[in-house]
């Protein structure tokens, strides 16, 4: 079964009452890893993404009904991920700081949770990502990782495709700097 | 030496295995599944707990109507006047005495 033909069938399901739990599971079958990776690039911690990935869950079954099937599933389901991430580092960062102060704090936990076997080069790769402004940041991973349209990323953070198309191209400039000289 | 973008891995440098990560996400889903019928059991409530109240107000209501409808001897009488007599009675006023209209009133007496 194709990607696509699997997101008609899980609309279908979510479009008929009897069917809403069956195709929630469905769902998160297929998008709750990528959902989970989604998050932990945002929040770095394990336990945060973790947090995160359950509130989105929650958020996803509570909202199919206000899912009309328009727009693409995907978009949706990363519109509540995204927000959920950035509730965390909203809490973290506190009332008085922006989440772009939290750089060197998700830098450390990168650091501490990082796995010892990990190629130094993706290690690095993540640090220089964590160095962007997190609208940046965020825009990088849903295009660089996820590979995620432009009209993809717009529906789903409600930024126009200019201005994302502007941030990429500063973070992608930035990431290759930081690595041209830490690596 | 300088390792291009384009060929690092896009791998994340976390441990967690695609098991671990499986199991994580089905137990994401079961609670989130118990969470959307707590939710879905409480909202009848909701409704049920609304409706009693609306219930109880409305039996008040009434209660205190039915306590005004109770007849004394001057509602009968009242009852029992033709509407030109009710109309007239209606349009009665009471005038307010001025101390020196107690005056006069004292020198008839």
């Amino acid at each position: 079964m194709t990607d696509a033909s699997l997101d008609m069938d899980i609309r279908a399901m979510l479009a008929e009452p009897s069917q809403r739990e069956k195709g929630f599971r469905v769902l998160m079958q297929r998008y709750g890893k990528v959902i989970y990776w989604h998050i932990r690039r945002i929040v770095v911690s394990h336990e945060d993404a973790e947090d995160a990935l359950q509130e989105t869950a929650v958020k996803i079954f509570r909202g199919i009904d206000s899912y009309r099937g328009e727009g693409k599933l995907t978009t949706w389901i990363y519109r509540i991920a995204t927000n959920e991430a950035l509730n965390i580092l909203r809490k973290r960062a506190g009332l008085f700081h922006s989440i772009d102060s939290l750089s060197p704090q998700l830098l450390s936990t990168l650091e501490s949770q990082a796995s010892v076997d990990a190629d130094k080069a993706v290690t690095a790769l993540q640090k220089a990502i964590l160095s962007l402004p997190t609208q940046q940041r965020i825009v990088f991973n849903m295009r660089y990782y996820d590979e995620l349209s432009y009209e993809e990323i717009a529906e789903a953070t409600g930024k126009n495709i200019g201005a994302l198309k502007a941030n990429y191209h500063y973070a992608y400039e930035k990431v290759k700097k930081y690595l041209q000289e830490n690596l | 030496m300088m390792e291009k973008m384009e060929n690092i891995s896009r791998q994340m440098p976390y441990s967690e295995s695609e098991e671990y990560l499986d199991n994580l996400v089905s137990r994401v889903t079961e609670k989130a599944v118990e969470a959307g019928k707590k939710k879905s059991f409480k909202a009848p409530l909701w409704i049920a707990a609304s409706v009693a109240a609306a219930a109880a107000i409305l039996l008040f209501v009434f209660i205190g109507r039915g306590e005004e409808k109770t007849e004394g001897p001057l509602d009968k009488y009242l009852a029992s006047l033709p509407d030109d007599e009710l109309m007239q009675l209606s349009s009665y006023e009471v005038e307010e005495w001025e101390p020196e209209d107690t005056a006069i009133m004292e020198e008839y007496q």
